[in-house]
């Protein structure tokens, strides 16, 4: 890579909490930090303690120069204490954010951005830090095509149970390098079977999933610069990439004997889910509160967090968001009508319910999803008198944990199938592709046919990069995961159009049977639809056969690049590098298939063929970061489909339309699938 | 007695290998038999002993047979343990007797070290302590503060996560205490947050935690069997609560409210913000209005509902109101002046003592239980215990003390049916208190000064896995000005006679600012101090220091260090003594800003009918009001509280018409400067 100098930076993801002036890396490189640099707190022992960190057994260790240049003041950035919990959901926290980012991006050269966060790294709220960093390195232009490492390894306590950390303690202190085993994390630590929502757990409590749902909001911001939030259709993103996260999870629950998940509507009423996650924070040497059962919302009056706000404000701005869809017209912050169309309609609505800085007016329309988050992670205490902090609810790493934030979801995506609703329905013009037509779709995985597997895997992620001021040395985490037998589909489509022609071929799952066991009315049904891939094909004359495997899918990440470390693993050049060189966004590859049932459980497959024609977006992708695109969009680009996310299931079906079955038109196909859960532990082979 | 010390070795740092340095300055090493060593541990040894070097002394333990303790195992190592569940506390019994039943010392680190490896940390600490305590040949060695072996149970988990930082960053020279902020655990919000320099002071904790440990609930005969346990368990709680009642007053709440709905909410909210170093888990807190629910947690064979709760409590009250109780045979036993509070004490805590364990059942114990686990009743969320299921951390919660003080209203109702103490029991013929004052230097007379004071606790030991090295926190704690009592007695007798002088602190005004009746005042009032005098004909002159109080130990002693005792034999003596007292500091209540008038009330009782016969020999004997005489009878024959255990006799409304000629009362003004000041290390 052309700069050392910029994976430098890099190196200040490691051990958080750490000081600058101690190792970092793999082969221990000191910054050398100028002495008024220093946190207060070490100027006063700043020689002592620069040179005790100086060096190591092996003899100095590598220094990095660090430009001396005058900062920018952090004072402002600094009123969050260095160890307070952050949370994007609390605007006084995204306030500060923003400008923090705003200081990382304005910076010239990386040398200087370097010396900038090494200045602030030291003095400001480590997740903060380490929050608007990512950002920032994600949209410069000089930084962008840096790899970060994955958020687990500079934060790991926000994603595996606290006690691993006393063990992780005893591990490095005690235990020599080539005697140590991997800390094994129990699959079910945050609750029991007495609990029904807890067979949910390897769902919500996923290590991949919840750096999916970070990394999503990573990427997509709600505030901060202007050309950082503005991405392409992000509002409608918000909408579509939460739809299919409960797409995903009431399948999941009905593989586990569970009704799809109650929106939470009554919001002075009681919340009968508990949750205790069993996490602590390292930097805030707290646990994160708990949620007993049957709390109620209350009315929160936070000083602290600049948060005074009532049920009723939240109340007022449903029904604002109602009344705009009801008109299908939104005002904006100026008093001018907006017309909420039938493309952009629903971006309009995703910025205004999430809200981003995006939102037409946020005075008007409030700040809704990111509000309900921090109403519920203060229901313990809502006006602080207890000094407690956010529970899980209140971060974007750690919310997926909770059964409420499903709940919620549930209750957010349903404003949004209002307005869907309200659309003009898909005509078979609109659905079809004439002369196209699929005629057989089947999946094949171990050779069987139509039956996918899945079992309960075993990996190890090295944790040892957010284990401040303990010794040096990998320290393996042995976590439980959900997996599959990776599959192939083989899809045969018959071009009868007399010329050669591209398609998109967009490829569903769906439960067969509602929780009765009964058939589903399609317009139950399309809200199950969970997306498994989307990809352009080329479609000559005649029979096609189209072949591809699981891994390509559109939604998911390798397994690898949701637990990419540092240095480990990393390529030295040449095309491997270049490959390496991606996002983390994107659903985890081992969650692609729901967990089935052991007796098989059944499903539908759904294949459509689109015309390209209506799909195309003209850009050039090459390369870069666009093998999530579904959730995540393409880096800098716009995302890589015309159609309204989640054609052709996003709105209600044309009149007479009540079953899948009568929903298709030629180019679409369903097939009966099951997927058979194996109850046993493998491990992953190396 | 070189080798019993190295015992002590054993309580440092509780999670780590035995085999890791260990003593000040990390100089001893345990040379434990591999055999003895947890699975886990035994991968390793090798390399991490060859790694140690040469330089340090090695303590010998014996490869001898190790009795089986396999039963012990079912409480995991990361577990929390509990003095209130029955399960727990019953694998501490046996834990306890099979250290008891060692023969000799060196055989005992042997059993040590093994236990110590295999068993839950806390278990292990707790069993041992109370072994040690109670072993003719090892009664006298000095065990160190549990504050030291489990700072996590005392201060707030975020100082533990910034000594880490400073242990791995600053040399040792170079370090500073880590300071504990007053206010960590609410803000003002809060009206029970104005006590909380009550309710977690480090002091008044570690208190609890050693009373419980110098007087278990279970285990062998000899160990819980002491003189009047049943009755120094309600003593010793109604102080605390007569004192939380006045701390109350000072900072203008009302009297504790008893805990009495059992199916209505609690309307107190906690959060501990504690974490379990060990198993990782947090102290959970309790929201505001939770209720109390049945119990049904396998894990701990918890199962009791709330109206099995009521049931004991009516069983009780029943036998309370007929003046009898029922033992395990079947017989009637009276509960009579003097030994009646003793079998209902032994019966509400309850304790192996209890007359009839499946009559009364365990009233206090599971009120703790089912409050403590009020967050996960059933564990599906495997959720471990609150802080008030931990000796060590049940006063912090406000809902102790609602707890406690519906406890003490049960053993009041008994109180209340005995004979009123007559003018002839109160009254000492021919004495007469004509004088009692006050005097606090630099300040006028019958005035006691309360201040802020910070001090400094070293919690190395308790940090596993860590560098050496001393690394401080710094408390803030209540403190007062020392003072003196000067009392003058007239004996008119004629001759020389002895006396116990009995020195008692009340509110002087209700909640509304009124005049108390006696019948309130009366739990109000604190103890202070008891002492024998002898009086000589005509006038006598006793002159008292408030540190020298019956009910203190030490500030030094609440917080001692094994790794800074004295190593001169004097020195040692001095040292030898129990961590069983109220803390020094927290003698006088914090009264107000503006000054709290308080009544001081002396007494000077005919020590004839006070005497027992027992020596006090300087060892663990300076609070014995509130945890007795190490291994000997309670040196007070009348009842604990005397003369405000009972209801006064006819005609006595005021505190003014209890009087008799032997006692005297005093206005004194307790005033509090709300500022900090610095300790001055000794």
């Amino acid at each position: 890579m052309s700069g050392d100098k910029r994976s430098n930076l890099l190196l200040l993801f490691d051990r958080p909490q750490e000081p600058c002036f101690m190792p970092k890396g793999d082969n221990n490189s000191v910054f050398d930090v100028p002495q008024d640099y220093l946190p207060e707190k070490y100027k006063p022992v700043g020689q002592v303690v620069v040179s005790r960190f100086g060096e190591s057994e092996t003899g100095p260790n590598p220094k990095i120069p660090v430009k001396r240049i005058s900062v920018p003041p952090l004072d402002e950035i600094q009123e969050i204490r260095r160890d307070e919990n952050f949370s994007l959901f609390i605007p006084k926290h995204r306030k500060i954010a923003g400008r923090l980012i705003n200081i990382f991006l304005g910076v010239k050269s990386v040398d200087d951005l370097l010396s900038v966060a090494v200045y602030a790294r030291d003095r400001v709220n480590p997740y903060l830090f380490n929050y608007a960093l990512s950002v920032a390195l994600l949209h410069r232009p000089d930084t962008q095509n840096l790899d970060l490492p994955s958020f687990i390894h500079s934060f790991p306590d926000k994603f595996v149970d606290a006690k691993v950390f006393s063990e992780a303690r005893e591990t490095a202190t005690v235990v020599p390098q080539g005697n140590r085993v991997p800390i094994e994390i129990p699959k079910d630590y945050t609750a029991s079977d007495l609990e029904e929502e807890h067979r949910l757990a390897y769902f919500r409590e996923d290590i991949g999933v919840n750096l999916h749902h970070w990394h999503w909001h990573l990427v997509y911001p709600f505030e901060a610069a202007r050309e950082v939030v503005n991405k392409d259709r992000r509002g409608e993103l918000f909408y579509y990439m939460h739809q299919q996260i409960m797409a995903r999870y009431n399948f999941e629950r009905l593989c586990n004997k569970l009704k799809r998940v109650e929106r939470f509507i009554d919001w002075k009423g009681e919340i009968k889910e508990a949750y205790f996650p069993k996490l602590d924070s390292q930097v805030a040497s707290r646990s994160w509160p708990a949620r007993v059962a049957h709390q109620k919302l209350s009315n929160l009056r936070r000083e602290v967090d600049q948060i005074v706000v009532d049920i009723d404000d939240l109340e007022r701005w449903r029904d604002r968001i109602f009344e705009a869809i009801n008109k299908g017209v939104v005002r904006d912050a100026q008093g001018n009508n907006v017309q909420l169309t039938e493309f952009e309609g629903i971006n309009v609505l995703g910025n205004m319910i999430e809200s981003s800085i995006l939102s037409p007016d946020r005075g008007y329309y409030g700040d809704m999803h990111n509000m309900g988050h921090v109403f519920i992670s203060y229901i313990h205490d809502p006006d602080h008198r207890h000094l407690e902090s956010f529970g899980v609810m209140g971060d974007s790493t750690t919310a997926m944990r909770d059964p409420i934030f499903y709940r919620w979801h549930g209750y957010i995506d349903d404003i949004f199938q209002k307005f869907k609703s309200t659309l003009p329905r898909y005509t078979e013009d609109q659905l079809g592709y004439s002369g196209i037509t699929v005629d057989e779709i089947s999946l094949e995985s171990n050779n069987a046919k139509n039956n996918l597997q899945t079992l309960w895997q075993q990996s190890d992620v090295d944790l040892s990069r957010g284990l401040d001021f303990q010794p040096r040395g990998a320290v393996f985490v042995r976590f439980t995961h959900l997996q599959h037998v990776p599959f192939s589909y083989n899809i045969v489509v018959n071009n009868s159009t007399g010329g050669n022609k591209e398609g998109t071929c967009r490829i569903f799952l769906s439960p067969k049977h509602d929780e009765r066991g009964n058939p589903w009315l399609f317009r139950d049904q399309r809200n199950m639809m969970v997306e498994l891939d989307k990809f352009r094909v080329n479609l000559k004359q005649g029979r096609n056969i189209i072949k591809r495997a699981s891994t390509q899918s559109s939604v998911t990440i390798p397994f690898e690049r949701t637990f990419r470390d540092l240095d480990t693993n990393r390529p030295t050049g040449g095309d491997a590098l270049a490959q390496f060189n991606f996002c983390g966004c994107g659903w985890p590859q081992h969650m692609l298939i729901p967990k089935g049932t052991p007796e098989g459980m059944p499903c539908q497959l759904f294949v459509m063929i689109s015309n390209y024609a209506d799909d195309r977006v003209d850009q050039d992708v090459s390369g870069i970061c666009n093998d999530a695109e579904s959730f995540c969009g393409i880096k800098d680009r716009k995302y890589p489909d015309r159609r309204n996310m989640g054609y052709p299931f996003d709105r209600q079906p044309r009149d007479g339309v009540n079953s899948l079955q009568e929903f298709l038109t030629p180019n679409m196909r369903v097939q009966d699938v099951t997927i058979k859960f194996n109850n046993r532990v493998f491990q992953k082979a190396m | 007695m070189d080798n019993a010390k190295n015992l002590l070795l054993l309580f440092e740092r509780p999670q780590e290998p035995v085999f890791l340095p260990k003593g000040d300055k990390k100089k001893k090493v345990i040379n434990a038999p591999t055999e003895f060593l947890n699975e886990k541990h035994k991968t390793y040894i090798t390399t991490v002993v060859s790694r140690l070097g040469e330089s340090n002394e090695t303590v010998p333990v014996p490869k001898i047979s190790i009795p089986p303790m396999d039963e012990f195992l079912v409480l995991k190592r990361d577990e929390a343990f509990s003095l209130f569940i029955d399960k727990h506390r019953a694998l501490a019994g046996k834990l306890i007797n099979l250290f008891l039943s060692v023969k000799t010392v060196g055989h005992l680190m042997a059993v040590g070290v093994y236990a110590r490896e295999h068993l839950n940390p806390q278990l292990f600490s707790y069993a041992f302590a109370v072994a040690l305590r109670h072993r003719p040949d090892t009664k006298d060695l000095p065990i160190p503060s549990v504050v030291h072996s489990f700072p996590d149970k005392f201060v707030e988990n975020r100082v533990i996560g910034r000594a880490r930082e400073e242990v791995t960053i600053v040399p040792e020279e170079n370090r500073t205490p880590i300071e504990i902020p007053k206010d960590f655990t609410a803000s003002d919000l809060d009206e029970e947050h104005r006590l909380h320099y009550f309710r977690e002071d480090i002091g008044v904790n570690l208190h609890h935690w050693y009373w419980h440990q110098v007087y278990p609930g279970r285990g062998p005969r000899q160990v819980i069997d002491k003189d009047r346990r049943g009755e120094l368990f309600f003593y010793m709680h109604q102080q605390i609560i007569a004192r939380y009642n006045c701390e109350r007053l000072a900072n203008s709440l009302k009297r504790v409210a008893r805990l009495t709905e059992w199916s209505q909410p609690i309307k107190e909210a906690y959060f501990p913000k504690l974490d379990r170093l060990i198993s990782k888990r947090s102290y959970a807190g309790r929201v505001a209005n939770a209720k109390l629910q049945n119990l049904a947690r396998t894990v701990d064979d918890s199962f009791v509902d709330v109206q099995q709760l009521e049931h004991w409590r009516d069983t009780i009250l029943d036998a309370i109101n007929k003046g009898v109780v029922v033992d395990r045979n079947n017989r009637e036993v009276p509960l009579d002046e003097f030994g009646g509070i003793d079998i209902l004490g032994n019966i509400i805590e309850a304790t192996e003592l209890s007359i009839n364990p499946q009559l009364y059942g365990n009233l206090h114990n599971q009120g703790h239980n089912m409050i403590s686990l009020i967050h996960d009743p059933d564990h599906r969320h495997l959720e471990e215990p609150g802080v008030m299921g931990d000796v060590a951390t049940a006063m912090r919660d406000p809902i102790f003390y609602r707890w406690h003080a519906f406890i003490d209203s049960i053993l009041q109702k008994f109180k209340a049916t005995l004979p009123r103490y007559t003018e002839a029991q109160l009254n000492y013929p021919g004495i007469e208190v004509t004088g009692v004052e006050i005097s606090t230097e630099n300040a006028p007379a019958n005035t006691l000064n309360t201040f802020w004071q910070k001090s400094d606790v070293n919690i190395a030991n308790g940090l596993d896995f860590q560098k050496t090295g001393d690394i401080f926190v710094r408390v803030t704690h209540l403190q007062h000005q020392l003072f003196t009592y000067q009392i003058t007695v007239d004996n008119a007798s004629g001759r020389a006679r002895s006396g116990t002088c009995r020195i008692f602190l009340a509110p002087k005004q209700d909640e509304r600012g009124n005049p108390w009746q006696f019948q309130e005042q009366r739990t109000m009032f604190m103890e202070l101090d008891k002492f024998k005098v002898d009086l000589t004909p005509g006038s006598n002159r006793i002159t008292r220091m408030s540190t020298q109080s019956s009910v203190t130990i030490p500030f030094e002693r609440t917080y001692r260090d094994v790794a800074k005792r004295p190593t001169d034999d004097a020195g040692i003596a001095e040292w030898n003594f129990c961590g069983c007292g109220w803390p020094q500091n927290m003698l006088v209540p914090r009264g107000k800003q503006e000054g709290m008038p308080m009544e001081l009330f002396v007494m000077i009782s005919n020590y004839d009918d006070d005497r027992v016969d027992v020596e006090f020999n300087g060892r663990c004997d300076d609070a014995y009001s509130f945890c007795g005489l190490k291994d000997r009878l309670y040196p007070d024959r009348r009842s604990m509280g005397y003369p405000f255990d009972r209801q006064a006799r006819d005609g006595v409304k005021t505190l003014q018409e209890f009087l008799t000629p032997n006692m005297r009362v005093t206005n004194v003004n307790v005033k509090f400067t709300n500022r900090v000041f610095m300790r001055q290390p000794k």
